[in-house]
């Protein structure tokens, strides 16, 4: 899946139009696979910046009900001859520096890299270990950017209405057996494309897993869902991103999303 | 024919089962299809399947809302009232690091390495500037020492053209990262290091920059080259006689007269002090990067300086004392690193064509120095580290690097002290639990040579998310006249540590 597609499930930062809804006819049976793809699809080109984008987040951490750590986190994308790089930086605390980047790349897997400040040069995470949480969030390497539309088989459901939204739902299957969450079903604004919520199963078959996404509000031309939760019921561990303020085709420098950059003192700050 | 009664009722039984299915979706037996009934079972069918769908889109908003409804704790302001501009013109950040070391079999006393680090940076156009700063007090030295490492202050312009990459010239004192090792990394000898605490500290933590010129130029999105030209020459810091770290060579070398005169050191400024490049690109996933470097080695090598005749044989055999020099050295090499699966490999190797030289065994033989007055030759030398990272090993933030790291010299000279092979092996687990509130990791490294060995244990706790408290030890095994971790067989010690950052 493409990265775009990252803002869906980290930040569900997506433009909204509502012109490709109507590409989308009303659920039919028959082309429930091809419908669910197709939706897909379109949400992964729907809302992209024309160069680049910047969200300056604040992170909460729960476990139960008691706050066990807040974090700043930056965030920032650009689009480059069609394909995406996404940086995504812990900005204060002791996890400061910490900085994960996503390559979007046309192979089989995007390329993902970790940078610590005290080992100092950027890692590569296995592509077999996208499935696994990012650091102590209830998010995983594949919900920053790592998710290939092709690992996945899709199913449309019927429609359904989501706090008084109309949704399109559908139902993505790994292919990769050994996945680790092999079904996640993702509610579809059908107006803006932005996923409301997602539900992802573990290989028990158990909803382990739920991202929701609100506050939708529009920065330049683009719908940004400044508040988005994801939960972890099995461990009861909550990740919230909220989103300070936010930025589009601010003209971010495109050495930034180099790995052997990742390191480098950022200019934005808050 | 009992047996047979059975045998047909076993035929019976499905097809009266079908036809009971089938009578009853027909409706009561015997009697005719009412239309207006039909209408009201499909409408009542519709109305419950309605309210079903109704009752399930509660259910979903219900749970979306108390998910979205997730209240950040008392302590957490609201996203939109966190300051989001700068407080001052200049951004910059900060980290306060204390440490404490119990006595030990070396010494009684306690002993304390302390830093704080300073790192500021500002955009000035197309300009920016970069500065870090580092104040430190430690008693680990011959005496107690408060030292100021101006440790980075760069300036980079940046050129954007539209076609042919993106440039960034930058000039002043900057720290390079070379190499895809684990704290060993063969190819990282460009920056001068602070070894007085031996690696109490991590590398990048050790380093101080080199003042040049440097250009970083990626062409594309596969290609990337860096080159710097460094006209000034900065010695690493070394432990010497006295120090916490002495080394036991250097020791028996006082304590048998010689003394240790001034170090020998380039000029510091010069033009070829020290010039360097690497080329990055990526091979079917393959990060690979060529490197090459020439210039003046930060690190000493010790050679004899004075030599004195014989009284009995007249001939100048007597080593009266030794000094530690810098030489020139060429250095070339290469890394690579690929995911395989759920395992990251990576490799690294340095072959070293100048500037490698090793200390002949004078000390048993001092016949040698007629012929190799300095007591030192020069050989060419390959050092490479080979190894694997996992992440999440067996559980969720269970880090393990495994590396097997080696050096090997070539056309060996049987009078060299250290051996033409040496092989070793360096292990890394960390584990972080409760959110990184606790952080468990351990460093070990064995050289199978002597059988030299450091472990390095600590776990760290996070009472506040800008504070750390750590608790750790340190031992040493090996022979005591090893180069390595040997010598240091009596520092094991227990420390504790304190980390802010602001």
């Amino acid at each position: 899946m493409r990265i775009k597609l990252l803002w869906s499930f980290l930040l569900a930062l997506m433009l909204g139009t509502a012109a490709h809804a109507a590409e989308i006819g009303p659920y039919d049976r028959a082309t429930a696979e091809t419908d669910g793809r197709r939706i897909f699809d379109i949400a992964d080109h729907f809302n992209e910046p024309e160069k680049d984008l910047i969200a300056y987040t604040r992170m909460t951490l729960k476990s139960g009900d008691a706050v066990s750590d807040t974090r700043k986190v930056i965030v920032k994308e650009i689009t480059d001859g069609g394909l995406s790089r996404i940086l995504f930086r812990f900005t204060d605390s002791l996890k400061r520096g910490l900085t994960f980047l996503t390559i979007e790349t046309n192979g089989p897997t995007n390329d993902q890299y970790l940078f610590v400040p005290a080992i100092g040069r950027p890692r590569q995470i296995a592509s077999q270990d996208r499935q696994n949480n990012f650091e102590d969030t209830d998010m995983t390497n594949e919900d920053l950017g790592g998710l290939k539309l092709d690992d996945y088989t899709y199913k449309r459901g019927r429609d359904a209405t989501l706090v008084g939204h109309a949704c399109y739902k559908v139902t993505a299957r790994a292919k990769a057996t050994d996945a680790r969450f092999p079904k996640r079903t993702t509610w579809f604004d059908q107006q803006t494309f932005i996923p409301l919520q997602i539900k992802v199963y573990n290989r028990d078959n158990k909803l382990q897993r739920v991202l929701v996404t609100g506050d939708v509000r529009t920065v330049g031309n683009i719908h940004l869902p400044f508040k988005t939760v994801a939960k972890d019921l099995i461990e009861n561990h909550t990740t919230i991103l909220e989103i300070v303020r936010a930025k589009v085709d601010s003209g971010i420098d495109p050495l930034d999303f180099d790995k052997e950059k990742m390191g480098a003192a950022w200019k934005e700050s808050f | 024919m009992e047996r047979v009664v059975l045998r047909q009722f076993r035929w019976m039984l499905p097809a009266l089962i079908v036809l009971t299915m089938l009578l009853t979706a027909a409706g009561p037996l015997g009697a005719s299809e009412d239309p207006a009934t039909a209408a009201d079972q499909t409408a009542d069918a519709q109305t419950t399947a309605d309210d079903g769908d109704a009752e399930e889109t509660l259910e979903e908003d219900a749970f979306m809302q108390d998910l979205l409804n997730e209240s950040t704790g008392g302590d957490v302001p609201a996203a939109a009232e966190v300051d989001t501009g700068p407080a001052l013109p200049l951004s910059y950040e900060g980290e306060v690091m204390g440490s404490l070391w119990a006595p030990n079999d070396h010494d009684d006393d306690w002993h304390t390495s302390n830093r704080l680090d300073l790192k500021g940076w500002k955009e000035f156009g197309a300009l920016n500037v970069d500065g870090r700063l580092r104040l430190d007090y430690q008693d680990l030295e011959d005496e107690d020492k408060a030292r100021v490492d101006l440790r980075e202050l760069y300036a980079t312009y940046q050129l954007r053209p539209g076609t042919g990459g993106y440039v960034d010239l930058a000039m002043g004192k900057k720290i390079l990262y070379w190499g895809k090792g684990d704290e060993v990394r063969p190819l990282d000898r460009i920056c001068p290091e602070d070894l007085t605490a031996l690696y109490f500290n991590d590398i990048n933590d050790r380093k101080t920059g080199r003042v040049g010129t440097f250009v970083d130029w990626q062409v594309n999105r596969q290609f990337r080259f860096e080159g710097f030209w460094s006209p000034v020459f900065e010695a690493g810091e070394s432990p010497e006689l006295g120090d916490y770290y002495e080394p036991s060579k250097l020791r028996m070398l006082a304590d048998a007269g010689i003394a240790i005169d001034d170090a020998d050191e380039p000029d510091d400024w010069s033009s070829d002090a020290g010039f360097g490049g690497r080329l990055m690109f990526s091979v079917v996933k393959a990060d690979l990067a060529l490197y090459g470097f020439q210039g003046y080695d930060p690190k000493p090598t010790y050679a004899v300086h004075r030599i004195g005749t014989h009284p009995l044989y007249g001939l100048p055999i007597v080593p009266q004392s030794v000094r530690a020099t810098h030489p020139r050295m060429t250095l070339y090499g290469a890394d690579i690193e690929r995911a395989f699966g759920s395992v990251v490999l990576r490799a690294e190797a340095a072959y070293q064509s100048d500037g490698a030289w090793f200390s002949l065994d004078w000390a048993q033989d001092p016949t040698l120095l007629l012929e190799t007055p300095s007591g030192t030759v020069e050989k060419d030398q390959l050092q490479y580290v080979v190894g694997m990272d996992k992440q999440d090993l067996f559980v969720h933030n269970l880090f393990m690097n495994l590396q097997f790291v080696g050096t090997h010299i070539f056309d060996y000279d049987s009078r060299i002290i250290v051996p033409e092979s040496d092989n070793g092996v360096t292990a890394y687990l960390r584990y972080s639990f409760l959110d990184s509130k606790f952080e468990v990791w351990y460093r070990y490294m064995i050289l199978f040579e002597e059988t030299e060995q450091r472990h390095h244990f600590e776990i760290g706790y996070k009472p506040l998310p800008w504070a750390k408290v750590s608790l750790g030890a340190i031992t040493f095994d090996g022979d005591a006249d090893a180069y390595y971790f040997g010598q240091y067989d009596d520092r094991d010690f227990v420390y504790t540590k304190l980390k802010l950052i602001f």
